[in-house]
């Protein structure tokens, strides 16, 4: 309904103009129509016509004016359209306005010349003579009358008022006239006859003619009489007074001739008809002049008007279309254009509305891809981040593309300084890396598709094993985007493999030699038992210094495989809370009473509680302590300094350790391969001290690390972790 | 070039009407205006002053009728600042040349009533000296104020000349309202 209802406005607006428009230039074909025939049917519309045009055409004025400003000030905003709704309006008005001049100056220059040739020179001087001759009848029968009216007036000069009317009637038919009239003096009719009834009554002469009657003794006219205005000649004459008394007038209407008086009406209308329009040839050309000029201004205000509605209308759907191309050139797809109708311009609009629509859905397509692109990198990055293999993207140049948190652990390298830079750079900055750089670059440079290399880094006194792989990256057939190089660090691996072998040597050892060994020396002390003192002296001490011999051996051995067993005993710890004080008070007081050496205890306020399993802890205790007295055996005043402290690292509560002695300090080139099996710097080491010492430390979750001291000596860091339930386990007891 | 001239001087003459009609909007030229007035027993006498222009002599020598409205209002008295209207009479005055006959004739259309008169000037006195017998009613009134005004009938004009008379000072003839009261005693 509400669509119904908008629609008939719009229809109304659109129409009710134009139908306005219309009905002036209709009523201005009507006046000047009635104009022309110099009618006056519409004499009360004249004003009311010229009243409405001027308010059309002021309020086309007006409405064009605003339109010429907004599309004025949509030049300056350069909208879409407006440049070629400009155009358009130029065209149409070009078209439209001087067809309209030209018709209007044709149309003033027909009818001016159509009415001047109505005025024909010889009509008008026959109309003219034609007039003069009928005044000219007139006259001559004016002064016949005048003559009979004199000679009769004569006759009744000598009556009596009494006897007036009858010698009236009796001379109305012998004199021929339409009336006769004798008033007195003061107007009053004395006698009277009319031969026509319409002039029955008689009109007494005016100030006028009886001003002429005083002066010139009579007066004589052709007048229009009565309602019908039938040309009368009026004689008005005073009666010749014998003597003193009232003085009579007679005054009489002879009537035209019946053959004469049509003639006379004929000529005398044609002629002032004639008059009268050649009086009115100014005004009627002035009046075609004024329709004219209104229906041209309304036409081509109209035009005009017509005109911006069609070059909008036009142009309208064009402007959507370039603001929507722009929209689609910045990327939005959300201006759907409203079809304008079913032909070319509707096809086009229909054809742009289904553009639209496809590069709104590859756009759709190409966003996914690339959404899903850098999912793929986001998860190949956290990948790459995750990873414990060392990861180098390099193109083709050996530009540094990619690395990621792996090769700046393993390396300890910040790589995300040399992205984007040659890998040359990072050379040499980091000679040490020449190693693994070098043989990168190479590769690059020869262009192989797949390689794989060893090699070893020697980087801050630590020496690391890699495994290089490389891989060519292909990003199209037969296109190389780059090369990869991923590394993985061998040397813990190395390590653990080392770490295994001699835990099985160590475990065969126990197993192979161990069990021999008391045989050996049982058999070495039976020998003793039953062959001392039956041998002679001489070979008594032989004998003696010989099972001697096997037997301390064989208690070396026992040692020795009994470490080894320690070694590759499987993790079999039986974790218990403990204080670590206590225990390190425990086995530190074994160590009091050598007076060899001087034991400080240098411990943290507070004692730290572990989850430990106290008798491991005790070995570790003392193979650190047996290493550093051992170490300090050329030492005059040995000095061992136990301490604790609690760090908090890493998100968790830690207890340090350190055993610090005043001896030599650690070989040079002391690294992580001292802790492994069988690596002594002393004659009699069976070189398993440490190896078990950091074996027992990894079984607790701990660490341990040796290093020199400044003062003198070396210093082992064992780091544990602190439980705090066996603080409440410990404090509860 | 007769074709130019012709349009030239056309549309310079339509301009020049719609500029002086625009000029002359606002105020009448004062050809026509009543000097006095008065109501006598049914008898309206009137003295009027009209200097009518060349323009409408010459149209009257020509044949145009010229039809005159004489309005006369007789009001009672105020009363609460509202005036009531007692009587009105509508007159319609026509004057015209009869060419054959040379003769000016002055008629009240609504009476029938007919003078001649052989000179222009005669007819224009006969006018400026009108004296118009006024309906019945009009003797009993006892209307104390008066309004006269006499105009010219446009309308009854011939249609080439309604335009312009539109337009054109000298055809806007109208004496305006002229008040007058008598006195209780006259």
């Amino acid at each position: 309904m509400a669509d119904l209802q908008r629609r008939l406005i719009r229809l109304a607006r659109r129409v009710l103009p134009a139908a306005a428009i219309f009905v002036l230039l209709a009523g201005a074909l009507v006046l000047a129509s009635d104009a022309a025939a110099g009618s006056a049917r519409f004499g009360r519309f004249y004003a009311g016509f010229l009243g409405a045009s001027a308010l059309a055409l002021l309020v086309l004025i007006v409405v064009i004016a605003q339109r010429i400003a907004r599309l004025l000030a949509e030049l300056k905003r350069q909208t879409p359209g407006a440049r070629l709704t400009r155009r358009m309006l130029l065209m149409l008005i070009a078209l439209a306005v001087p067809p309209v001049l030209v018709v209007y100056g044709f149309a003033l220059f027909f009818l001016n010349a159509t009415i001047d040739n109505w005025f024909n020179v010889r009509l008008e001087q026959a109309l003219g003579d034609a007039l003069e001759i009928g005044r000219a009848y007139l006259d001559e029968r004016l002064e016949t009358a005048e003559q009979k009216s004199g000679a009769f007036a004569a006759e009744l000069a000598v009556l009596p008022d009494a006897g007036l009317q009858g010698r009236v009637d009796a001379a109305l038919d012998a004199q021929g006239v339409t009336q006769l009239t004798v008033f007195g003096d003061n107007g009053a009719v004395l006698a009277t006859a009319s031969s026509d009834p319409r002039f029955l009554n008689p009109a007494y002469p005016d100030a006028a003619v009886l001003l002429q009657v005083q002066n010139a003794g009579r007066y004589a006219a052709a007048e229009p009489v009565g309602a019908e205005e039938q040309l009368k000649l009026r004689v008005v004459l005073p009666l010749p007074g014998s003597g003193p008394g009232p003085r009579r007038l007679l005054q009489a209407l002879y009537p035209v001739p019946d053959t004469i008086r049509p003639l006379t009406t004929e000529v005398e209308k044609a002629s002032f008809d004639f008059q009268r329009l050649k009086f009115l040839r100014d005004s009627l050309k002035l009046t075609f002049a004024l329709v004219l000029t209104f229906v041209l201004l309304l036409s081509a205000l109209f035009a005009v008007l017509t005109a911006f509605g069609v070059a909008r209308r036009l142009t309208a759907p064009i402007g959507r279309l370039a603001t929507a191309t722009r929209a689609v050139g910045e990327g939005r797809y959300d201006t759907p254009l409203p079809i304008a109708g079913d032909d070319e311009l509707g096809f086009l609009l229909t054809s742009f509305n289904q553009m639209q629509h496809e590069l709104e859905l590859a756009d759709a397509r190409t966003r996914h891809g690339a959404q899903e692109v850098e999912g793929q990198r986001a998860y190949l990055k956290a990948v790459l981040e995750r990873l414990t293999t060392g990861v180098l993207g390099l193109d083709r140049d050996g530009i540094l593309r990619t690395a990621n948190h792996a090769a700046e652990t393993i390396l300890q390298v910040p790589w995300g300084r040399y992205i984007g830079r040659h890998l040359d750079s990072a050379r040499q900055e980091h000679p040490a890396l020449a190693s693994l750089i070098d043989p990168i670059l190479k590769h690059v440079a020869e262009g192989l598709r797949e390689w794989r290399e060893e090699v070893v880094v020697e980087q801050g006194g630590e020496r690391r094993v890699l495994t290089v792989r490389g891989a060519e990256l292909a990003s199209a057939p037969g296109d190389a985007a780059g090369v990869v190089a991923v590394f993985d660090d061998l040397t813990l691996l190395n390590r653990a493999q080392r770490e295994a072998a001699w835990a099985e040597v160590a475990r065969r050892l126990a197993h192979e030699v161990k069990n021999p060994l008391t045989p050996i020396q049982l058999a070495a002390e039976r020998l003793r038992r039953r062959f001392i003192g039956r041998l002679p002296p001489e070979e008594t001490e032989l004998l003696d210094r010989a099972t001697h011999t096997i037997v301390s051996q064989v208690e070396a051995l026992k040692a020795l495989v009994n470490a080894f067993g320690d070694y590759a005993r499987p993790p079999q710890i039986e974790a218990r809370p403990l204080a670590l004080h206590a225990l390190i008070g425990e086995v530190l007081d074994l160590y009091e009473n050598d007076q060899r050496i001087q034991l400080t205890r240098n411990f943290a306020s507070q004692d730290p509680a572990l989850r430990a399993d106290a008798g491991r802890l005790r070995q570790l205790l003392h193979n650190l302590l047996k290493n550093s007295l051992e170490a300090m055996s050329g030492e005059r005043k040995p000095h061992i300094e136990v301490a604790t402290r609690e760090v908090f690292d890493n998100g968790r509560l830690w207890v340090e350790l350190t055993i610090a002695d005043n001896g030599p300090g650690l070989p040079a080139g002391f690294d992580e391969r001292w802790f492994e099996p069988y690596t002594t710097s002393k004659q009699r080491g069976t070189g398993l001290g440490l190896a078990v010492a950091k074996k027992i430390v990894e079984e607790h979750g701990g660490s341990i690390r040796a290093e020199n001291r400044a003062a003198g000596g070396a210093v082992f860091t064992v780091r544990l972790p602190c439980d705090v339930d066996s603080a409440r386990v410990i404090a509860a007891r | 070039m007769a074709f130019f001239m012709h349009c030239w001087k056309s549309i310079v003459s339509a301009c020049a009407c719609i500029l002086l009609a625009a000029c002359a909007a606002a105020g009448d030229a004062a050809q026509l205006r009543v000097r006095s007035a008065n109501v006598n027993q049914g008898v309206l006498t009137a003295r009027l002053q009209w200097q009518p222009s060349d323009a409408v002599l010459d149209a009257l020598d020509h044949g145009i009728v010229l039809d005159f409205i004489v309005d006369l209002r007789a009001y009672g008295p105020t009363r609460l600042g509202w005036r009531t209207t007692l009587a009105r009479a509508e007159r319609h005055i026509e004057l015209r040349y009869f060419p054959l006959s040379r003769r000016y004739q002055l008629r009240d259309l609504d009476r029938g009533d007919t003078r001649s008169y052989a000179a222009r000037s005669l007819l224009l006195a006969a006018l400026e000296d009108l004296r118009l017998e006024l309906p019945d009613a009009w003797q009993r009134s006892a209307a104390r104020e008066f309004v006269l005004r006499i105009d010219l009938d446009r309308d009854r004009l011939p249609g080439a000349l309604r335009l312009p008379a539109l337009l054109r000072p000298d055809w806007r003839l109208s004496s305006g309202d002229y008040q007058w009261q008598i006195s209780s005693a006259g």
